[in-house]
């Protein structure tokens, strides 16, 4: 095993310092048509300049040279001449080409910022003869980010105030007004919310008057790259990445504006019962996935289970999603990886969002101190305790209302134009706090003091750095403590405390054009302190649904103090083989003390450029994970477990059929061994290694985005899949416990004129597994009834659909805007049944319904 | 943390609405076993070598009435059962299941009993301390099947098991009434201060004591419906003490004797017990299932609701009362109500 480990690391570290012969990389920017990984912008909207006025003899064809600079948005954000023709030519180049739309750049798929050399001809034609009037010809754009305005008023008058023409820009925000007699005009344009605008403009006969119009406030592009240099999104390390960006993060309907719900959405990714907070990934159990924030794991992800998530979607730059074959870069878990990153604060000027709902209120706020640091924080809470106490019933005392808060705060801090240090603190505090003066029900163990309460605190400095030119260095590292508190009554206890402490090191190194190298290091560690008293932990996955009253369970009792330490190294080689074919080699090594043990995974993902708009992914992949933390502890677990493992195998294809249209097509299997299975009756040592499990299916998505601007954007996904397990060699196959056969999601968001936004999403999907009781056994001594489970996840929910709308109304002032939004979940108030209910002796049911319409009415202002 | 969100969505939403709540008889029940030690009937707790009998209270709606007039309630079904007395195997998850049987035991077979009335009585003997170590067992387990109308199921589970089949019935015939029943026997770990049954001492009605003629229990076999004429020889404080239909709720008060409270020592921990009380009726309204007496009350209260309407001659309502100290012991009493219409003619005037 040692020897198949160094000869692979040798054949990275060769393929590594071979070279290809290429040219060395002078700089990091992109030069048109010198980065095969690049696909460089496309010109789609070509502006004509009109052939200026010049002394002297007019040359039939002369060129202006112009360095361009794309936006990912495909429009012109800077201009300049790089070889100049004269001053008016100049002039007439760079006012044409400001009017440029471009499909943008794009580095293996994903839309950059670009700079070009454009070079704008000249062509003299004869003048017309004759020609007695003027025309006037413009663009109508919003000054905030330079989008088009659409259809807008436009009225032109004359010197004595008097309409002499009145039009109405097209949808792309152009207009032209021909004939119009020489002189002085007034134009007014009718911005609606954006305001109004008035410009004197002066019409010259036989001449087009080119113009531009900005309608509303400029707000500057809030970080442009630390320094001067141009961040360069890193390539895909992996076979699928699903991205949400922050244009759309708070905008999806369903989600009340939580970026991380919008993580449901995506395919792959199935249902949890009731929206609680579970990240189910490709037939994966929710503890073998991750979440991530600027690169550190996060404790909690969701306040009380699911709520609502712990971090202010306005403060985030983007979402990424990897359902599976992610990156060496990340170990411990064989399901997937959601990654969030924070956006920077602003550096312009000061901003800020408030915002109050039904459900809860938050503000955050943003500026930049120097020209070097900005900061930004955010502080939300809930206003549930406000409502809850008037409908709860009348023997269920409250001794705290659920309440929610979280904080932000991070520092930016540009030292040089090398280095990057970000310092960051946030956390969430959750409580809830019931007394049952009486036995809820029929159940006598439900009663007394029941509370909740988890708490976490993070604190974290992160500091990049450019070693050179071809050598970027991210140290990361991050402390806090996480407190859980979780009592019901005499029956259940389990108070927590632990100290996550991370810290990450990564090295990459840009050897040539077509090979980079990746080095880091990882290491999670924890002093825990925990006691629990309640029933036997069991394997959770599988156990079935019913576990009857905590009054029949016998209890256990643990105290443990100890330091979980898990460290991982990675290596990663990614390069470009001929102009077709990427190849990712990959290698990552685990220790996780709990279980003493080692792991070793090997990865592998190679990207073939089939053409200019396809490109066919392959990945595969060992995964390893260590066993939860109940399940190896020595009081109630097994420390001689084995890590988990899997093996994910996938092949993907991507389509850019037209511009703004994406097809997708993965399709994956994953193969699970040495799973923790629970011995059959929780008897010592509790937990064992021996299950087995395999999924498989193919996903099938479309993805909407305009080529440019933000006017719409959508989702169309369908998953088709099986997730099965076998909890021991003697078993028979079974259903996964949220194995969901069909997922079915569809989501559009639409920008209407004068600012009205709707959008609709659609899900369809299978209903979760569940295990039948077909029986119950009366406790004599406790008086109640203990189930008979009947074949582990048997039974099926029905389908589950369900539509959510959101509708919002904006109104742009100067200097800030106002909206108005209403958010419906289950918008036709569908039944939809996400488990079975049974009575006191388990000889009736009825269908447990989920959530029903719910709507949540907001007010949001920024600025 | 999902047991925890269910649970309180549950309390909120109201789950089980729709339910027959668990305080309705509607069918047969097993509500409580109760184990004496032969000789010292008051311990709860048996020793090892201990022989001990445990007494196990089945209820129903009792003897349905006949259809045809002039013809006398029928008598109730017969109960027909099967139990194991055994040492169970150590689990933590799932129902108890026997890992040793105790042979002999003297009522467990499923023979009829000659009594038709009779409730299963099971005696056995508690193994020594040697066999109870080499299980690592601090409990006995009595386990078996209650049916009325016909036998126990031989081998019900043996064949979910073995998956010959997805039901299990208790009964061989499915449509007898049965329950499969778990008696978790503690053995005594504190001999000299050993655990005791509970004791109720009285039950009242309205602050008065509970009225006769169903002040001591109900025969299994007196019909349900009827019950008026039982109530010709009382006086007419105690026939104004049985609710009308229609009434307003009635309080009953349980009172325990202040030696059912007793201490204990666990962990160096010096506690009290509490008890849990079951209340039980086969008509009307009660409040709640579960209540607890706690030190130093000796008493509980609940509300209890009678129909609204009733025939002419009267509904006996059944009531069972049965408390449990955690620890093994257990009493219970059981006491009837004759409600009649709230303008009855042997309403007094």
């Amino acid at each position: 095993m040692l020897a198949a480990v160094l000869r692979l690391v040798a054949a990275l570290l060769l393929a590594g310092f071979v070279s290809n012969g290429a040219q060395a990389q002078k700089s990091f920017e992109l030069e048109e048509g010198n980065k095969p990984l690049v696909t460089p912008p496309k010109l789609i909207r070509f502006v004509e300049a009109d052939y200026p006025q010049t002394e002297g003899e007019q040359p039939e064809e002369t060129a202006v040279e112009l360095d361009v600079v794309v936006g990912k948005d495909g429009l012109v954000t800077e201009a300049s001449v790089a070889r100049s023709a004269g001053e008016a030519f100049d002039e007439a180049a760079l006012a044409a080409v400001r009017q440029f739309v471009f499909e943008p750049a794009r580095t293996d798929w994903e839309p950059i910022a670009a700079r070009i050399r454009y070079r704008y001809v000249f062509e003299l034609k004869a003048p017309p003869e004759a020609i007695t009037t003027g025309w006037l010809k413009g663009t109508v754009l919003l000054a905030e980010d330079d989008s088009t305005a659409g259809s807008v008023v436009i009225e032109i008058l004359n010197e004595r105030g008097e309409l002499v023409r009145d039009l109405v820009s097209g949808a792309d925000g152009t207009f032209i007004a021909t004939d119009l007699r020489p002189g002085k005009y007034t134009i007014r344009i009718l911005g609606g919310e954006y305001g109004d605008l008035k410009v004197e403009e002066e019409l010259v006969a036989a001449e087009v008057t080119q113009v531009i119009y900005r309608l509303g406030t400029k707000k500057k592009a809030a970080y442009g790259g630390f320094g001067a240099t141009a961040v360069i999104d890193a390539p895909p390390r992996e076979v699928i990445k699903r991205t949400i960006d922050k244009e759309e993060l708070t905008r999806i309907p369903g989600t009340r504006g939580d970026a991380l719900r919008a993580v449901e959405l995506l395919p792959g990714v199935a249902r949890p019962p009731f929206g609680i907070g579970l990240l189910i990934v490709r037939g994966s159990a929710p503890q073998d996935s991750e979440s991530f924030i600027d690169g550190i794991p996060v404790p909690l992800i969701y306040h009380f289970g699911g709520l609502t998530s712990i971090y202010n979607s306005y403060m985030l730059e983007k979402i990424d999603f990897y359902p599976g074959n992610f990156s060496v870069r990340y170990g411990r878990r064989t399901g997937g990886i959601l990654e969030v990153t924070t956006r920077d604060p602003a550096r312009d000027r000061i901003h800020g969002v408030a915002e109050i709902s039904v459900i809860d209120t938050f503000f955050t706020i943003e500026a930049p101190i120097t020209d070097k640091i900005s900061i930004s924080g955010g502080l939300r809470r809930s206003l549930l305790d406000l409502i809850l106490p008037s409908v709860l019933p009348d023997d269920v005392g409250i001794r705290q209302a659920p309440v929610y808060i979280d904080y932000q705060f991070k520092m930016n801090f540009l030292p040089s134009k090398r280095d990057r240090v970000r310092i960051s603190a946030y956390g969430s505090s959750d409580r809830l706090a019931l007394i049952l003066d009486e036995a809820s029900g029929d159940d006598p163990a439900i009663r007394g003091n029941t509370e909740l309460s988890t708490s976490f605190y993070n604190n974290q400095i992160d500091w990049t750095r450019r070693v050179g030119d071809r050598v970027e260095q991210e140290l990361a590292f991050n402390v806090g403590p996480t407190k859980i508190n979780f009592g019901l009554g005499d029956e259940f206890r389990l108070e927590g405390t632990f100290i996550q402490t991370y810290g990450r090191g990564e090295w990459r190194y840009q050897i040539t054009d077509k090979v980079r190298l990746i080095a880091g290091l990882d290491v999670y560690t924890a002093p825990i302190d925990l006691v629990y008293a309640g029933p036997q932990p069991g394997a959770g996955e599988g156990a079935g649904t019913q576990s009857g009253s905590l009054a029949s369970q016998d209890q256990v009792f643990a105290d443990v103090d100890t330091t979980i330490f898990r460290p991982g190294v990675y290596l990663e080689s990614n390069m470009q083989l001929g102009k077709l074919t990427q190849l990712i080699l990959g290698l990552r090594m685990d220790y996780f003390s709990a279980i003493d043990a080692f792991s070793v995974d090997p990865r592998l993902t190679t990207i073939f450029t089939v053409a200019e708009d396809m490109r066919v992914k392959v990945g595969v992949g060992i995964f390893s994970q260590p066993p939860e933390f109940q399940e190896s502890d020595a009081s109630i677990g097994n420390p001689n477990l084995d890590p988990i493992k899997a093996v994910h195998l996938g092949l993907g294809w991507e389509y850019d059929a037209l511009p703004g249209v994406r097809f997708g097509v993965e399709g994956f299997y994953k193969y699970l061994w040495d799973r923790t299975i629970s011995t059959p009756r929780g008897e010592a040592p509790f937990y064992l290694t021996g299950g087995i499990g395999r999924i498989y299916g193919a996903e099938f998505s479309i993805n909407l985005r305009p080529a440019t601007g933000r006017q719409y954007f959508g989702y169309l996904s369908y998953t088709l899949s099986r997730s099965e397990r076998k909890d021991g060699p003697n078993e028979p196959w079974r259903l996964f416990d949220f194995d969901q056969t069909h997922i079915l999601t569809a989501a559009f968001v639409y920008n209407f004129p004068r600012n009205w936004e709707i959008g609709g999403t659609f899900r369809l999907v299978s209903g979760n597994p569940g295990t039948p009781v077909i029986g119950s056994i009366y406790d004599a001594l406790n008086d109640v009834y203990i189930p008979i489970d009947g074949r582990v996840n048997t039974l099926r929910d029905p389908l589950f659909h369900s539509l959510s709308v959101r509708v919002q109304k904006k109104w742009v002032f100067k200097g800030w805007k106002l909206a108005l939004f209403l958010d419906i979940q289950n918008a036709y108030n569908q039944q939809n049944q996400e488990g079975i209910i049974y009575n006191y002796d388990f000889s009736q049911q009825t269908p447990l319904l989920g959530l029903p319409i719910i709507p949540a009415l907001g007010v949001r202002g920024e600025f | 943390m999902r047991l925890f969100g269910l649970s309180l969505l549950c309390l909120l939403i109201a789950c089980g609405d729709s339910f027959v709540p668990a305080w309705l008889v509607t069918n047969l029940r097993v509500v409580g076993a109760r184990v004496e030690v032969d000789g010292q009937p008051e311990r709860a707790r048996p020793e090892p070598g201990d022989d001990i009998q445990v007494s196990v209270l089945v209820i129903d709606q009792g003897a349905k009435p006949s259809e045809e007039m002039g013809v006398p309630a029928l008598t109730p079904e017969l109960l027909q059962w099967a139990f194991v007395a055994c040492i169970p195997q150590a689990t933590l998850i799932g129902p108890p299941i026997c890992r040793t049987i105790i042979e002999p035991c003297e009522g467990c077979d499923g023979q009829p009993p000659a009594d038709p009335l009779a409730f299963p009585l099971i005696g056995f003997q508690v193994p020594d301390q040697a066999e109870l170590d080499a299980a690592e067992a601090n409990n006995v387990l009595l386990q078996g099947v209650i049916c009325a109308g016909g036998p126990p199921a031989e081998d019900s589970i043996l064949r979910f098991i073995l998956g010959e089949t997805d039901q299990i019935n208790p009964c061989e015939d499915p449509d007898d009434e049965g329950r499969f029943v778990s008696v978790l026997v503690p053995i005594e770990s504190s001999p000299e201060d050993p655990n005791l049954n509970p004791e109720i001492s009285t039950v009242s009605l309205n602050g008065r004591s509970w009225p006769p003629p169903y002040d001591e229990a109900v025969r299994r076999d007196a019909p349900r419906t009827g019950c008026a004429p039982d109530l010709e020889a009382l006086s007419p404080e105690d026939r104004a003490a049985h609710p009308k239909a229609g009434d307003p709720p009635s309080s009953i008060n349980l009172f325990v004797t202040p030696q059912s409270l007793q201490s204990y020592v666990l962990d160096d921990v010096t506690l009290t017990e509490e008890l849990q009380v079951s209340w039980l009726t086969d008509g009307g309204d009660l409040e709640r299932t579960f209540s607890f007496i706690t030190d130093p009350a000796n008493s509980v209260l609940t509300q209890w609701g009678p129909f609204t309407g009733v025939p002419e001659d009267g509904v006996l309502v059944r009531f069972t009362f049965v408390i449990r100290d955690g620890r093994g012991g257990t009493d219970w009493r059981e006491r009837g109500l004759c409600i009649l219409p709230a303008q009855s003619a042997e309403s007094p005037p």
